[in-house]
């Protein structure tokens, strides 16, 4: 009897795991433009292999990798800021990928400006390090793992009859559920920052960032291509937006792309 | 003498040193007699360029060598008013010992110009040692003009400024600068040329003169005559005198309209004072000396942007006919040993700003500094020669190497298009170096790995994990689902186990309550026994039932039952002492006499009775 239990938790979390990873539907049209893709990639034509790219994308078919090699086309064809802005959603899908973060500082540092960030709590910085190891998904797979821990831990203090086991497990019950609260508020955070929409990339070369909406404003400074801003407020043709050294300015809809 | 200068001082007249050239023949005998003449015999024409009609003009042919006669060319168009007549000078030179001699014959005639228009005086031909030589043709171009100013050198009473002697007419000199093309590209040449004009050859001197600086040009100087050397030239219809001042040959280094600065000077012109009598001409106290200054009009010189579609070899060079030649100084050769890569440009054009073409060595060579020798020549055609780039290296490794072709590019003027020039790629092999094992012995000279170049990581090829955009996991419906499928799944194993242990809790019951009966069971046996006189196997069922009762009393099986573990069990029930030691004992006595048999019934019925006693105590306490 116990062993069915056993079979049946395993099957129904195998299942689900399946769910997650192998997503029903085909994707032979997709993979087919991802393998022409790299092949024009590995040719060095990188239009024709960011044009395929940008189609994947135009079926709403997504992937971190999938980012990266866009970022890496529009990178060979000389383009940082659109190269910055892929990487960037590469990076908010896979947000422990070195080879992302490699890419992007190169990206960074074609672009002109250098805004100086304003230093940030050294626990806040470690907890965001925490954080950045795995995606939202990711994140969402430990709670559930560690749901199902606590869970089994609460089995084995209220079954066990050795006293040291069920004290043990009652400890351990107790640090799963604190682990299932730490990765749902991780999930959490995560899930809010990628479909955080406000962070955005500047495109033209020169954007004037002015005092207010609209040409009245007084020009405040310039920002170039590629640079990194937060959109904090939007009026008629005009954004607000903030750069990480806290600045703020207008600038006219359409120069900045949204991550 | 305003035509001294463009006539050979030596030459002199034919009849006026005739007892010279006589000696001068002598001379030669004597002094040499078979030595030859200078071997390039030179035979060239001297004629003014222009001249206006009714004017006599000399023509003066002259060849360094002594000639007998000359076959004049045709001279239609002319009159011939005097002529030939011949003249013939010899210098003999006496230097540290060595003689040389050269002697100069010369034709002269005195032609007039009948009619205006542009005439060619054919070549004249002379014969030396049985050799013919021609002049060039040149061409005389007749025009209507003021003959007595330009031909009549020797009456300057003509000059036309009676009234006002210190005016100088703005006409009579004036300087220019010439460009050769007013519309080039950015680093092609272009000569300019700075001229001085006269029409009266009056000038006495140079004052403050200021150069052009040329800027957005690269420029060099490729004629400063020490001397002027006038010629004359038509300009709008009227003669002048003209000189060469300074010649440049220029690359312009910017592009747009680039303006040349007017070049300036200050003239001392010697002007006939109105003469009052004939006496003041006479005594040579009828000239004045007038400073004039003047400056060249300005020049602009429009120069167009090369074309966007560089290649990535192009490092300026701009010209035409350019060559290129990389060659390795050897091809074989042992690791720590040095070689060079010579690199050869030759061509017409800015040759002197060809930078060195770039060149990948492999990694593993050292190379050194380039050393670049110029052997250009800047002449009136631009600038053409030959740049040389050596690149000294040392292998540090064995192997087969292959240095890339050398690239060089350059913009081609003729074509208006970029030009690719490679080199075969060049392959080395460098053998092992023999020392190369004791010099590791005495020091690891390990090195760091070096980076050549910074790159983006390649793209990522393996199969990704597609998911639709904006889908997400965390918070999704599946979510949920699977939190709620683990709660029940907890629920379903938590319900399932407490049934068991429920169950199992029966169980332990079941035996505390059979334990009574069991026990009685094989007394009631043992007591048939003890009857019958069974010693041992009145034993036998008695530690049994003993045994039997407490291993269901505390629902321990029997096969792990032992007088410990009983012990320790009954003691955590929380048993008194004494009756856990007196059940014990009982089992005790039962086990040592069922071994050893003694003491017949009596002891038999008094174990029983203990045994029995024991039990009921027990039921007693483990209720």
């Amino acid at each position: 009897m116990n062993k069915k239990i056993h079979q049946l938790l395993l099957s129904s979390l195998f299942f689900w795991i399946c769910c997650l990873f192998f997503p029903f539907g085909s994707w032979g049209a997709v993979d087919s433009l991802w393998s022409q893709a790299n092949a024009f990639y590995a040719n060095g034509q990188y239009s024709d292999a960011a044009r395929l790219y940008a189609e994947i994308e135009a079926m709403n078919t997504v992937s971190a990798e999938l980012y990266f090699n866009m970022g890496n086309a529009y990178f060979k064809q000389n383009e940082p800021a659109r190269a910055i802005l892929y990487y960037e959603r590469a990076q908010r899908l896979s947000p422990n990928d070195a080879a992302i973060a490699y890419n992007l500082e190169m990206a960074q540092l074609r672009t002109l400006d250098r805004v100086d960030t304003v230093p940030e709590f050294f626990l806040f910085t470690w907890v965001r390090n925490l954080r950045q190891w795995a995606d939202a998904d990711t994140w969402a797979m430990l709670s559930l793992f560690l749901v199902a821990g606590t869970l089994l831990c609460l089995s084995g203090f209220f079954f066990i009859r050795s006293v040291r086991l069920r004290k043990l497990s009652f400890f351990m019950a107790v640090a799963c559920v604190l682990l299932t609260v730490g990765s749902i508020v991780f999930a959490f955070y995560q899930q809010r920052e990628v479909s955080d929409r406000s962070q955005a990339i500047i495109f033209p070369a020169v954007v004037p960032v002015k005092s207010a909406p609209g040409n009245t404003g007084k020009d405040l400074f310039m920002l170039h291509e590629g640079a990194k801003v937060t959109i904090i407020d939007e009026l008629s043709d005009w954004q607000n937006i903030r750069l990480p050294d806290g600045r703020e300015g207008w600038i006219e809809a359409g120069n900045a792309e949204r991550i | 003498m305003k035509e001294s200068v463009y006539e050979i001082p030596v030459i002199t007249g034919k009849s006026s040193f005739w007892g010279l050239m006589f000696a001068s023949f002598f001379l030669l005998f004597f002094c040499s007699m078979g030595m030859a003449y200078a071997d390039d015999v030179q035979f060239s024409v001297v004629a003014p360029r222009v001249v206006s009609v009714n004017e006599q003009f000399r023509v003066t042919f002259s060849a360094n060598a002594n000639v007998g006669n000359m076959t004049a060319p045709d001279f239609s168009g002319f009159q011939v008013i005097a002529g030939p007549s011949r003249s013939t000078s010899q210098q003999v030179l006496f230097n540290n010992g060595t003689v040389s001699q050269s002697q100069t014959t010369s034709f002269i005639y005195v032609l007039r110009a009948v009619q205006e228009g542009k005439y060619t005086l054919g070549a004249a031909s002379i014969v030396v040692d049985g050799q013919t030589y021609q002049t060039q043709p040149s061409t005389i171009e007749v025009i209507k003009g003021e003959p007595q100013q330009a031909g009549q050198q020797n009456h300057p009473s003509q000059q036309g400024t009676q009234g006002n002697a210190t005016t100088v007419d703005a006409g009579d000199v004036f300087v220019r600068i010439t460009v050769s093309k007013s519309s080039v590209y950015r680093g092609e040449y272009l000569t300019a040329t700075v001229k001085i004009y006269s029409q009266s050859l009056n000038i006495a001197g140079f004052e403050d003169v200021k150069f052009p600086t040329f800027n957005g040009f690269w420029s060099q100087e490729t004629e400063a005559p020490q001397q002027l050397n006038f010629q004359r030239e038509n300009v709008n219809g009227k003669i002048y005198n003209s000189a060469v001042v300074r010649r440049y040959v220029l690359f312009p280094q910017q592009t747009g309209d680039l303006k040349i600065d007017p070049f300036e000077i200050t003239c001392a012109i010697q002007v006939r004072r109105s003469g009052r009598s004939m006496f003041d001409d006479f005594f040579g106290a009828s000239t004045q000396i007038v400073r004039k200054h003047i400056s060249s009009p300005p020049v602009t010189v429009h120069v167009n942007p090369l074309p966007t579609n560089a290649p990535a070899s192009f490092a300026g060079a701009v010209g035409t006919g350019f060559k290129m030649d990389a060659q390795l100084t050897r091809d074989t050769m042992m690791a720590n040993d040095a070689a060079s890569l010579s690199i050869k440009i030759s061509g017409e054009g800015n040759i002197k700003l060809v930078e060195t073409p770039k060149i990948t060595m492999p990694p593993d060579f050292e190379t050194y500094d380039t050393r670049i020798t110029d052997n250009s020549k800047t002449s009136t055609g631009g600038i053409s020669g030959t740049k040389q780039f050596e690149i000294p290296f040392i292998p540090r490794s064995a192997g087969t190497f292959t240095i890339a072709p050398v690239e060089f590019s350059y913009f081609d003027i003729a074509k208006k298009q970029y030009v690719t020039l490679a080199s075969r790629p060049l392959e080395i092999r460098v053998a092992r170096d023999p020392n190369a094992g004791s010099s590791v012995m005495t020091g690891v000279n390990k090195q760091a790995v070096k980076s050549l170049g910074e790159d983006i990581r390649y793209i990522k090829t393996e199969q990704p994990k597609w998911r639709k955009k904006g889908q997400v996991f965390f918070g999704s419906l599946g979510y949920y689902l699977s939190i709620a499928v683990e709660w029940l799944l907890f629920a379903g194993l938590y319900a399932v186990l407490s049934k068991r242990r429920k169950e199992a809790q029966n169980v332990v019951l079941v035996r505390n309550r059979k334990a009574n009966k069991m026990a009685r069971k094989r007394l009631n046996i043992a007591a048939a026994l003890l009857k019958a006189g069974n010693e041992s196997g009145f034993y036998e069922e008695l530690t049994k039932a003993l045994w039997g009762y407490i291993s269901d009393k505390i629902s321990i099986a029997i096969a792990d039952l032992s007088r410990e573990t009983a012990r320790e069990t009954l003691q955590r029930k929380q048993l008194p002492e004494a009756d856990i030691e007196r059940f014990l004992q009982v089992i005790d006595e039962g086990e040592f006499a069922r071994y050893a048999p003694a003491g017949g019934s009596v002891q038999m019925q008094k174990i029983y009775d203990n045994a029995i006693a024991a039990i009921s105590r027990f039921e007693q306490l483990l209720k």
